[in-house]
Parts: C-alpha cells; structure tokens; sequence
C-alpha cells in the first residue's frame, strides 16, 4: 500500500468540529505507520476514540500484531456526526489515525463487537469507508472484513456484514487470521479461497457459508469446510501471556483513562443473568509476580494515575490482599492510585476496604443486583444483605463517602415486592454508612441507585425467555421511584426503550440484519449515545421490515428447539444452562466451581482447559 | 505532560490533602484546535536535577509531537504563568494568493481602525478594545504553494482574551470565506 494519506484534507476540518483531538494521532506509544509493511490491519471501534481508545481487546491486538515481522497495525474510530457530515460533505473517506490512510485501503479491518447498540454504526463505519455493506457483495480488492468481542456469542444480527467472525479469545487466533490472509494474498488467492482456508481455522465463522435449514431450523453449513458449529478460542495459561504494559496514553480524557492490568479472566460465580460469566469460563487468574511486574512497567511506560486490576470479579483473585498490599507498597509516594473495577459484596472486609483505599478514594461500585434474597437465589447472585451492609460499613468506616449500587428491575420471577425490596435494601446500606462515620460527617455520605433494565442474553440460562413489556418496565420504574427511598440517595434509572432495542436485537436471528440496516438507513447512529437514540427511527424500521419490535424482545424460544446461536459454542453445554433455568425457577441456587467442586457446566471438557488460580484453592 | 514528567522519574513534589496528584501549573490554555509550538508547564520537583539531566530525561520519553523544549528553574516567588505571560503570537496558515493578501490586509487596516471587536460568548456580547487586547497589526507574506502567512500576537487579562478566531472572524466577515489551514500560538510571552 503506498502512502494515501488523507491528513491534507483532514486537517483543515478539525477547527469546525467538536473535539478535534479525536482525530490527530501522535499519542505516546502510538504505533508509527510503516509503509514498507507488506501486510496492514487496522482495528476499528464502532464508536467515538474516547469511548473506544481504552477497550482492552484492542489493546492487546495492537500490541500482538505490532510485534509480528512485516506487518503494522493502526486503530480507526467512527468519527462523531459533525465530522462525519464534513467529510462526507467532502468526499474524504472513514480513516485510521496513524497514517490517515482510508479504511478501505487496508489488507484487514478487525471490527470489535462491543454490545448490540453499536450495530448501526458498524454500518456506517462500512459505508463512510467505501466498503460494500454485505459480505457477499465484495470483491478482491475489498479488505477482509472480520469481527469479535463478546458480540460474537450471538452473531446472526449481523453477521451477514461480516466476511469471517472470530469467536472467543484473539491472542492466538488473530495470528493465525494475519499469517493465513497474508500468506494467501501473496499467492494470489481469490476471495472465495481465502474464506474457504479462513473457515478451516478453529474459532472463525464465515456466515456465508451457512444458510437457514428449515427441516432442523438451525444454520447449516453450505461447503465442506465449514464446521456445523464453531467453537470458542480459549488461552488456556493466561499467565504466560504479555501484559499489555505500553498502551498509548491520549492527550484527552478518554473513557477508562488509566493503565488496566488484567488480573484474572472468566469467572464462576454464576449469575444467570451474566453473559460474560458463561463466555468467558473457566478462571484463569495471573500470578501475583506477574501482576506486580506489570504495574510497575506499565506506569514506567505510561505515566498514568492510575492502574485498574480489571477482570469480571477481581476481589475472587485467590492473591487479591497480597498484590493490593505490593501494588500500594510500590506505588506509594507516586500519587498513582490503585483501583478495582466493582467489588463483589461477599468478598469486602475489613482488610479490603483498607487495601483497596491507599491514597485517593475513588468511587466504589457494589452490585446487589436485586432487593430481595428470593430474587438473588433466583438470578444465583450468591450475595445477601448482610453482606452488603457489611460491606458497606467496613467502606465507609475505611474513609469513602459515597458508593453506588447497582441493580436490575425485570428479572424472571420478580414481583412488586422486590421493586420495594431494591429500595429497602438501598435505605438499610445509607444507614450502615451513616452508621459507621463519625457525627460530623454524617452530612458527607452520599449514596446512588442504579437501576438496569434486565436484558436476556444468549448462552445463558435465561436465553429462552423475553423481557417484559415496555409498559410495565415503566411500571416498575414509577414503583421504584414512589417507594420511599431516604433523601441523601440519589436513584438513577436505565432508558427503558434502549434496553428494549437492545433486547430485540440481542437474540435476534439472521433476519434480524435486515431490521439493523433498515434503521441505519432511516437514520440510526450511535443508538448507545443517549442524545442520539431514536427510538420512532427503530419503530418505522420493524413496520418496514414487517416485524413488530416489542414482539422481538418479547419472545420466548422453545426450551427444547433451536435457537439462532445454537451453531457458537462458548463451552458451557446447552443442558446446563437448561439445568440452571430450571434451578432458578425453582430458586436453588448453584456454588461456584472454583470454590466449590465441578458443576458440570461442560467448558473444561469441551475446551480441554482447567481452572487455574495462582494462589491456593479458595473453597 | 503530567504523564512525560511521570515517566521521566524527577522527583515530582506531590500535593497534600485528600486527592494527592503531583504539583504542576500550565500557562494559558490553547484554543480548541489551535496548535502550540512553545507552551509552558511550571513543575515542582522536591531535588535538584542539573537543567541538562532534566531536559534529556523529559525528551526521552516525551510523544514525538510535544517535545519538550528547553528546561529552566525559576524562583519560588515568581507569580504563575497564568498571572505572567498573557501574549501569545499566532500564525495562522492560509490558502491564499496575492490578490487575497490585499484583502485580508485592507480588513486588518480597517478592523484597526474600527477600534473594537465584538465578540459572542455564551449567547453575550463582549467588546474588546484592540489597543488592549491586539499586540500590533497583522502581519502577511505570501509563501510558496498559495499559502499565505498571517501573524498578530493577543494579549489576555483578568477580564478576558480574544481568540485567533475572532479575530479570523472578524477578517472574512463570516468563517468560510478564508480558507484556513492551520492556527498555531508559536510564542507564549510575558511581554510583547
């Protein structure tokens, strides 16, 4: 690719657009664009650089194809709507920041599928770069377009726009991807033949190779090569994996601006409702040495404020006190400050509270997820109030002044009384925080609500059940807000007609593309920007398509029939997650695997993978 | 630049109080798409470090982009940057040719000559005096490539600044009419 830089014409717009920083590139640890690179992916984030600079995934991928011989990596971000009207206004294609080179012009663009709401800018990222919108419609000189993320686990929606999806864990399949484009564009492969070999490589699904068979009402496979179903990627030893330690530092407040050590990945606790906590099993927790390391190199490399110990649950580290202890002992005196992204309520002491402080008190996030011990036997949340008002207690004796709780309204079961339970629950935690300050600062202590909207997920015990209606969710809304919850407690509530479309879109089926596209069309962009949701453009597109929206997310499939995912393998068997439905409507609730023995949930066969902690067994 | 001074491991001299952060003060703020070739950042370091050792070790590891400069200690009792250096010279990169240049400078002349500049902010209406709030006349000259180079230095004070681009503003009568290519404060200076 020779140079096609496109900074001359897209500089002379930054001064007529809101936060022109997104655009400019040169942050530190950026990669430089290489032209004698014979191999050029770019990573695109299908939403602004402030929301996508930060996302992990993309982290770890640059570093890894940056490292390969021959190859650069660049990162590409949707633009925001006045960017976009301007260069669309002057024909400038979507670029990447390191060379602003068009999109298009790269050998593969890796899309990551961060939740369902980004679907119409995955559209619009395609369009703005001249790539033809359907994988089907593109030709050898199109880049090979491939998506991943926790997206993937279902990805019907939108497959259709995708030329190969890559399921589960990139570290290693993304290497494979690049050798084998790469090595087949060098000999001249055709398009079909390099989706062809693609498809042979464990953990990529190339959706044009599969068609709806009515007979078994499943997606079959058309071509010999492709699997009849495509099974997750999995590290099997996270701890022999880098840590990302030179991750670019922005110039501008971005979304997670801080340095994030991953300190364990997948968890077992097994909330029913969590689709993380199913595709992302088993545990496998890195060592504390490693963690330690990793700290101090990363803010050598970085300067940032801040590290995060980032996983799913990161107090069920079976080292948590120790590396909490040696990261506050290293960074003392640095004003860099030590945080958790929530902690979980069972797992926060005295000696937590006190760890996790060190020098600055950021905010703390606990998630009781429902008000009443019936409904978190329900949902397996494990967690009771006793728990949480200990918590809380021990938090705000340790010094915070303010917490945020986190809960669901509409989960399966849920009656009026659990609407009531959330703010009995929420006043009995303020008063456990009053309780454990001095007189004085009584005044100080703050506490929020926040309320989701229950969505069911795919490859989850609760995958065969819909949501329930928009009416009542409101209904529930308005309980909440008139139960009486204590003045000093600030509620919050999730848009109820966001979490519907999310609703409909997240077990959606291949047709479900024709749905996202008719939207896009109408209109549809950055539907996850509360300021730019639509919901009437949404409603004319499913009268368009013929569906009803409500109905989409309503809907409940066959506990015995196919499901539109059925053909994705995360590893957790699909009996199991019947088993546990079936224990959540009988309220019983299951242990979690690595403190307790096997459930049998079936990923540690399937994956051929075992739990690995780095300290000693938590049970 | 805290994350440059971070990474370079001068011994930075960290606030008290509940939110620690490390001691540093900038100088007046650039303008949202304007862009700097020698803006100022007054650092607190708790030893002393030889100007050249300080200098190498912020080069180091500073982005390509925001190159650190030059390094100088100043006295504890000099008022801060905000207070002192209120005169940033401007160059503004234009495409432009001669018979354009004649324009711009007949507005500058005649902008002068007016006296003031009204300003909208926040939905008000402000008037800056230019003898005030203008260093000088705007400067021209017409380089290769239809480019054309125009310099004027601002100065700010407790009761506000003008902005390059009011002052663009004020040359083309509304912004499109000059075809901007890049602004740019190459000097941040405590006097003219």
């Amino acid at each position: 690719m020779q140079s096609l830089s496109l900074w001359h014409r897209v500089e002379p717009l930054l001064r007529f657009v809101e936060r022109p920083s997104r655009y400019i590139n040169h942050e530190y640890n950026a990669a430089q664009s290489s032209e004698s690179a014979d191999y050029k992916v770019t990573l695109l984030y299908p939403d602004t650089y402030e929301i996508g600079q930060a996302n992990q995934a993309l982290i770890i991928l640059y570093q890894i194809i940056r490292d390969l011989q021959g190859c650069s990596v660049e990162r590409s971000y949707l633009p925001w709507v006045d960017m976009m009207a301007l260069m669309r206004e002057k024909s400038i294609p979507l670029f990447s920041l390191e060379s602003c080179s068009p999109v298009a012009a790269f050998d593969l663009v890796g899309i990551t599928l961060p939740h369902e709401m980004a679907a119409t800018n995955i559209l619009e990222a395609l369009d703005l770069a001249g790539i033809p919108l359907h994988s089907t419609q593109r030709g050898d000189s199109d880049p090979l377009v491939l998506a991943g993320g926790p997206g993937a686990f279902n990805p019907e929606p939108i497959a259709c726009f995708f030329d190969a999806i890559a399921i589960g864990e990139g570290e290693e399949l993304i290497v494979e991807v690049v050798e084998m484009h790469r090595q087949l564009k060098a000999q001249g492969a055709n398009r079909q033949q390099i989706l062809e070999a693609l498809s042979s490589i464990e953990g990529i699904y190339v959706p044009q190779f599969y068609a709806y068979d009515r007979l078994s009402g499943r997606l079959e496979p058309q071509r010999d090569c492709a699997a009849s179903a495509i099974r997750k990627r999995i590290v099997k030893d996270l701890d022999a994996v880098p840590v990302p330690t030179c991750p670019i530092v922005p110039y501008v407040d971005v979304a997670h601006d801080r340095l994030t050590v991953e300190i364990l990945r997948g968890c077992t606790r097994g909330c029913r409702f969590c689709q993380a906590g199913m595709i992302y099993r088993p545990v496998r927790e890195r060592k504390a040495d490693t963690i330690i390391n990793a700290i101090a190199n990363g803010i050598a490399c970085t300067g940032f404020e801040e590290v995060s110990l980032t996983s799913l649950s990161s107090t069920d580290h079976s080292q948590i006190a120790e590396i909490l202890r040696r990261a506050n002992n290293l960074l003392s005196g640095t004003a860099v400050g030590v945080s958790l992204p929530s902690q979980r309520l069972d797992a926060f002491g005295v000696e937590m509270a006190q760890l996790i402080a060190g020098e600055k008190k950021a905010g703390l996030t606990f998630a009781p997820e429902a008000g009443t011990q019936r409904l978190r036997d329900i949902i397996n949340k494990n967690v009771t109030e006793s728990d949480l008002l200990s918590a809380v207690y021990h938090a705000y004796t340790a010094g915070w002044r303010r917490c945020k709780l986190y809960f669901m309204i509409g989960l399966p079961g849920e009656t009026d009384e659990d609407i009531q339970g959330i703010a009995n629950l929420a006043n009995a935690a303020y008063l456990a925080a009053k309780d454990a300050v001095p007189d004085e600062q009584r005044g100080s202590v703050r506490m929020s609500v926040s309320v989701a909207v229950f969505v069911p997920k795919p490859q989850t015990p609760f995958q065969w059940m819909g949501q329930i209606a928009l009416s009542e969710i409101q209904r529930r809304i308005e309980l909440l807000k008139k139960s009486k919850l204590h003045k000093g407690i600030d509620l919050h509530w999730h848009d109820p007609a966001t979490s519907l479309l999310e609703a409909a879109l997240s077990r959606g089926g291949r047709e479900t593309s024709q749905l996202i596209e008719a939207a896009w069309r109408g209109g549809a962009t950055f539907d996850a920007w509360t300021e730019r949701f639509n919901l009437d453009i949404w409603l004319d597109a499913a009268r368009n398509c013929g569906v009803d929206l409500q109905a989409l997310a309503s809907r409940d499939y066959d506990c015995s029939g196919p499901l539109p995912w059925d053909h994705i393998e995360c590893g957790v068997e699909k009996e199991y997650l019947f088993k546990e439905w079936q224990n959540a409507q009988a309220g019983v609730t299951t242990e979690d695997c690595s403190f307790a023995s096997c459930t049998a949930c079936g990923v540690c066969q399937d994956l051929d993978v075992q739990i690995a902690l780095a300290g000693d067994y938590r049970g | 630049m805290e994350r440059v001074v971070r990474r370079s491991q001068l011994p930075y001299v960290i606030t008290a109080g509940f939110s620690a952060h490390m001691k540093h003060a900038f100088g007046p703020a650039l303008p949202v798409g304007t862009g700097g070739l020698a803006e100022l950042l007054d650092v607190w370091i708790s030893d002393y470090i030889p100007v050249s050792q300080a200098l190498q070790s912020l080069e180091e590891v500073a982005p390509v982009s925001l190159p650190v400069i030059a390094v100088s200690y100043i006295e504890k009792s000099t008022p801060s940057l905000q207070v002192s250096h209120r005169y940033s010279t401007y160059e503004v990169l234009l495409r432009a040719d001669a018979r354009k240049q004649a324009d711009i400078e007949r507005a500058c002349t005649g902008l002068l000559a007016s006296g003031s500049l009204a300003v909208q902010r926040k939905g008000k209406m402000k008037n800056f005096d230019l003898s005030r709030y203008l260093g000088s006349k705007p400067k021209t000259e017409l380089m290769e490539d239809d480019l054309l180079r125009l310099g004027f230095v601002l100065i700010a004070d407790e009761n506000g600044s003008l902005r390059p681009e009011n002052l663009l503003d004020a040359l083309s009568g509304y912004p499109d009419r000059l075809d901007v290519v890049s602004i740019t404060r190459v000097r941040l200076s405590d006097s003219l």
